[in-house]
């Protein structure tokens, strides 16, 4: 079961390098920090299904509410002259760190109680 | 019982859909980002003003390039009309003919074909030395140019850069520019005119090649010079600070 989002990982990929998809170069940093977006909410997600409060339409509006202020940030900072795309990249950052962290203990946690039984 | 497996499977679909938006946007911006990295000019930054500048730079190069071409088939063109005239019998004197063509293979607007020698130089690969005497500098260009001048070519041209009348050798930073168009080395000489002459300049002791090539000083790497019966030099392609023809 937990294969079948990695297939679909993968199967992105080869869509994406197959297809003849091609961004302008210029917008080249908008699709990064949305990537960025885009792998805190999946790191998120993953998350949430651990601790079983996972709710897929808070899911998937998150992804796309994310990825989409995120690329909105980045363009009203370039307007702006300021340099919000970092703080996206920072807060994006720091939260998916918070998420792996989160996801290690509570397989750690998991694997314990496992063994402890 | 039933209600979990159905969380499960709405968590396993949502997963994967996103998943696959995910790997498409990855995907993409990977091959942007191996875009950028093979086209030399173009540079990657996070600024799309920066971006969208250098985009037009190397788009107005490849313009450059073009119109080059048109000035070099445009001159050829030319030559074809001035030599018909000439030959119609209008009362140009054949010296006159010869004089231009001399002139123009002098400016360097015309390709020569002819004997000649060429050879490459590059930067030494001798070590235990600072790099600023191991590399080819425009200076040793210069010298090799004039060297060769004084060595009876009559045309000379570095990497199909023809040297004219007025072709600067400059140094920027680690390259050299030639007419304006950056060269880098192995810098590959052609020259043609008195092949055997220029040989010699090649054997003269104490010679811009000798003290160049010696192994106890500047050590850069000649190849050996190789005479052809028949070498072709292309034209110059650029404009003569405004001067009009």
């Amino acid at each position: 079961m937990i294969w079948i989002p990695v297939i679909g990982l993968a199967l992105g990929v080869f869509l994406g390098l197959s297809l003849d998809l091609s961004l302008s170069l210029q917008y080249s940093s908008y699709l990064s920090i949305a990537i960025l977006a885009a792998l805190d909410t999946v790191f998120g997600g993953i998350r949430a299904s651990l601790e079983r409060s996972f709710d897929s339409s808070v899911f998937i509006s998150g992804f796309f509410f994310n990825t989409l202020l995120a690329a909105l940030l980045a363009f009203i900072g370039v307007q702006l002259g300021v340099d919000l795309y970092l703080a996206a990249v920072f807060a994006f950052g720091v939260r998916l760190f918070n998420n792996i962290a989160a996801i290690r203990r509570l397989m750690v946690n998991r694997s314990r109680t496992q063994t402890g039984k | 019982m039933p209600k979990k497996i159905n969380a499960r499977v709405k968590l396993t679909i949502s997963l994967t859909m996103i998943s696959v938006i995910l790997g498409l946007m990855l995907s993409m911006q990977y091959k942007n980002t191996r875009a950028a990295a093979n086209t030399q000019s173009q540079v990657t930054t996070t600024d799309p003003k920066a971006q969208y500048t250098a985009d037009q730079l190397s788009r107005i190069k490849e313009q450059n390039k073009a119109l080059e071409g048109d000035i070099e088939k445009l001159r050829k063109e030319l030559y074809e009309f001035e030599k018909q005239a000439t030959q119609a019998g209008n009362n140009v004197p054949p010296e006159v003919r010869d004089d231009l063509t001399k002139y123009k293979i002098m400016a360097g607007v015309l390709p020569v074909k002819g004997p000649g020698i060429s050879f490459t130089v590059t930067d030494s690969i001798k070590d235990g030395q600072t790099t600023n005497l191991l590399i080819t500098h425009d200076s040793d260009l210069r010298m090799m140019v004039n060297e060769m001048f004084i060595g009876g070519a009559e045309a000379i041209a570095i990497n199909d850069q023809r040297i004219t009348t007025t072709s600067g050798i400059i140094c920027i930073g680690p390259i050299v520019m030639i007419n304006g168009v950056k060269v880098s080395p192995p810098f590959e000489f052609k020259a043609v005119g008195q092949a055997q002459t220029m040989m010699a300049t090649f054997e003269l002791r104490g010679g811009v090649f000798d003290l160049l090539g010696d192994p106890g000083g500047r050590a850069l790497s000649f190849s050996k010079p190789k005479m052809h019966p028949s070498l072709t030099l292309p034209a110059y392609a650029g404009d003569f600070n405004g001067l009009s023809e």
